[in-house]
């Protein structure tokens, strides 16, 4: 997948999923939308089958403008079950690059550890992603997040994934 | 041995002690008195569509499958070998033609019936035919909604669930023109540490949506314009008491206020797929109940003690410790409806439900938070005093009382008391 990849892409792919993941773990609600692009799709599918989302439920599945109301619901901090708010630290690795024209396709690893109400949790997944370069850097297109307890009874995951 | 308690100590007209929601003993004796005696929601027919299709699910903490056998009927059985008690089924739901216990190979098939066991000359006289898997005594339905009874029960389903409260699931399953309702595009699945009862209370307590939910309300003003006003303390939406510890939020009178019946119909009647199941319902049902089933828009209520119909979703409620409770929420799809009517049951289903979405969190954040109160033992009493010289009895028998009356909680606490002391 990578073998079209330049060195210097790949990094700056890995510098871009960084500091996102950085954003993340700082509950940068309008930081982290600030990174997708005008019309994207965010989805965190709830099967391993991959089945249509408009026939099968997700996790969550949002064009813009509902990510834009789930993360302004965050923002204004009436959201109990993110009040607190979750701390976290979360690592991305195996990062794999593959540039299809002007887009760019992405896989990463993920593994967060999350701290809330005196209880610590790890979650792992994967994540896709469709990047557009913009100007010097990444827009997101599309992201898809790949939970490995995907259809596990789920407890508190109310932060950002 | 442990001394009984004296539930009438435990459950007052108007408050509940907070060890009810603690008490390892008092919820060994809910799994036997109100799981292992009573009707109890298992699944939905058509979760379970083809011959072989299975799904796993509990009665109380008890673990069962259900499953469609051979002559395409529905049957319970016990997830447990009779041989040395290991589960026969391991996944979630799938299809197969049998259960093979993998610990020492007895094999059943899809009635429960011994078919095998390895090495059998080894045994001395053992009736295979006396050990199939342990079922329920009884199955009963009621438009796909399956229960079962373990023992044999002492009223049927439809003495137990009453006319009001099968009213309103006819209200859920009106909505497909043809009246059938497809628990078949998934679910979620949330744990939480608190009693299974937190959530029953929290279903149909119209008390705390403009608290607990502000969040999302606002979310849904901003997007819509609309001001959500339905859970003030003067609005007209009401809670009632259906009988045999069953509840609703009754939105009906609300919804039916002129202008929101108009904007409703007038907005479903603006698409094309709108249009359709629009003139598809009217000819199923005729005009006046389509559209009060429409407006309505389904029910929201509760079935003792584990189930849930409520909006477009079935949720089932699994206790699993005093402080431990699994729910699995599944939106129900309708049949021979436009298939964008079905897709935007799923996205509301999301927006709310999801275990990223924007509501439902916010409910198991206070069951946590009510978990860790209780721990304080001092001025004991939880108060359901909200309304009670107000709520009215309606000519049907149901009780009636304000939306953020705790009429609802008060009818489920005197049916789990009158059943914690009945089936003893």
């Amino acid at each position: 997948m990578t073998k079209n990849s330049s060195g210097e892409l790949i990094q700056r792919v890995e510098s871009f999923l960084y500091q996102e993941a950085q954003l993340m773990d700082d509950n940068n609600y309008q930081g982290w939308l600030d990174l997708f692009d005008q019309e994207c799709n965010y989805w965190i599918p709830s099967n391993r089958e991959d089945l249509d989302p408009s026939k099968h439920i997700s996790i969550l599945y949002c064009d813009r403008s509902m990510l834009e109301q789930h993360i302004k619901r965050l923002i204004e901090g009436k959201a109990f079950a993110q009040s607190p708010k979750s701390r976290s630290i979360r690592s991305v690795s195996n990062v794999l690059v593959a540039q299809q024209g002007s887009m760019i396709d992405v896989t990463a690893n993920f593994l967060v550890t999350e701290l809330r109400g005196h209880q610590q949790n790890i979650h792992a997944g994967r994540s896709e992603y469709s990047l557009r370069v913009a100007n010097s850097d990444f827009l997101i297109q599309k992201k898809k997040v790949i939970l490995l307890g995907i259809d596990e009874p789920q407890d508190n995951v109310t932060f950002l994934l | 041995m442990r001394q009984s308690i004296n539930y009438d100590d435990l459950v007052r007209p108007d408050a509940v002690h907070g060890s009810v929601y603690t008490d390892p003993d008092i919820f060994a004796d809910e799994l036997q008195r109100i799981y292992a005696k009573g009707w109890v929601y298992v699944g939905h027919e058509s979760e379970i569509p083809n011959t072989g299709d299975f799904k796993r699910s509990t009665i109380g903490t008890q673990p069962i499958i259900l499953c469609r056998d051979k002559q395409n009927k529905l049957q319970v059985l016990f997830n447990r070998c009779r041989h040395r008690a290991a589960t026969v089924c391991q996944e979630d739901c799938g299809n197969a033609n049998r259960f093979r216990c993998e610990y020492h190979g007895w094999t059943y098939d899809l009635h429960g019936t011994l078919t095998g066991i390895p090495y059998e000359d080894g045994y001395n006289n053992l009736d295979k035919s006396q050990l199939a898997l342990s079922k329920p005594a009884c199955l009963e339905f009621y438009r796909g909604f399956i229960f079962a009874s373990i023992p044999e029960p002492k009223i049927s389903l439809q003495q137990s669930l009453g006319k009001p409260t099968m009213d309103q699931i006819d209200y859920f399953c009106d909505l497909s023109p043809c009246g059938e309702v497809l628990v078949q595009a998934g679910s979620a699945k949330l744990v939480y540490n608190g009693s299974w009862k937190l959530q029953m209370e929290n279903s149909i307590d119209g008390y705390h949506p403009n608290f607990t939910h502000q969040s999302f309300f606002k979310t849904i003003t901003r997007m819509t314009g609309a001001k959500i006003d339905t859970f003030n303390g003067d609005s007209i939406a009401g809670v009632r008491a259906l009988g045999q510890g069953n509840t609703h939020i009754d939105y009906a009178a609300y919804n039916h206020v002129s202008q929101r019946k108009d904007a409703r119909l007038h907005g479903l009647k603006s698409t094309s797929w709108g249009r359709k199941y629009y003139d598809d319902m009217v000819a199923a049902h005729g005009q006046k109940r389509a559209e009060d089933v429409i407006v309505v828009g389904g029910t929201h209520m509760n079935i003792f003690p584990n189930l849930v119909v409520l909006g477009q979703q079935v949720r089932t409620i699994r206790p699993i410790r005093p402080d431990r409770t699994e729910v699995e929420l599944a939106p129900a799809l309708l049949k021979d409806v436009p298939d964008e009517l079905n897709t935007m049951r799923i996205r509301q289903f999301e927006q709310f439900y999801s275990p990223h979405g924007g509501g439902i969190h916010d409910d198991i954040e206070m069951f946590n938070r009510v978990q860790e109160g209780v721990q304080c033992t001092m001025d004991p009493w939880l108060i359901f005093q909200r309304g009670l010289h107000r709520e009215e009895q309606l000519p049907d028998g149901t009780v009636r009382g304000q939306v953020t009356d705790e009429t609802s909680q008060r009818a489920m606490w005197q049916h789990w008391l009158k059943v914690m002391q009945e089936n003893d």
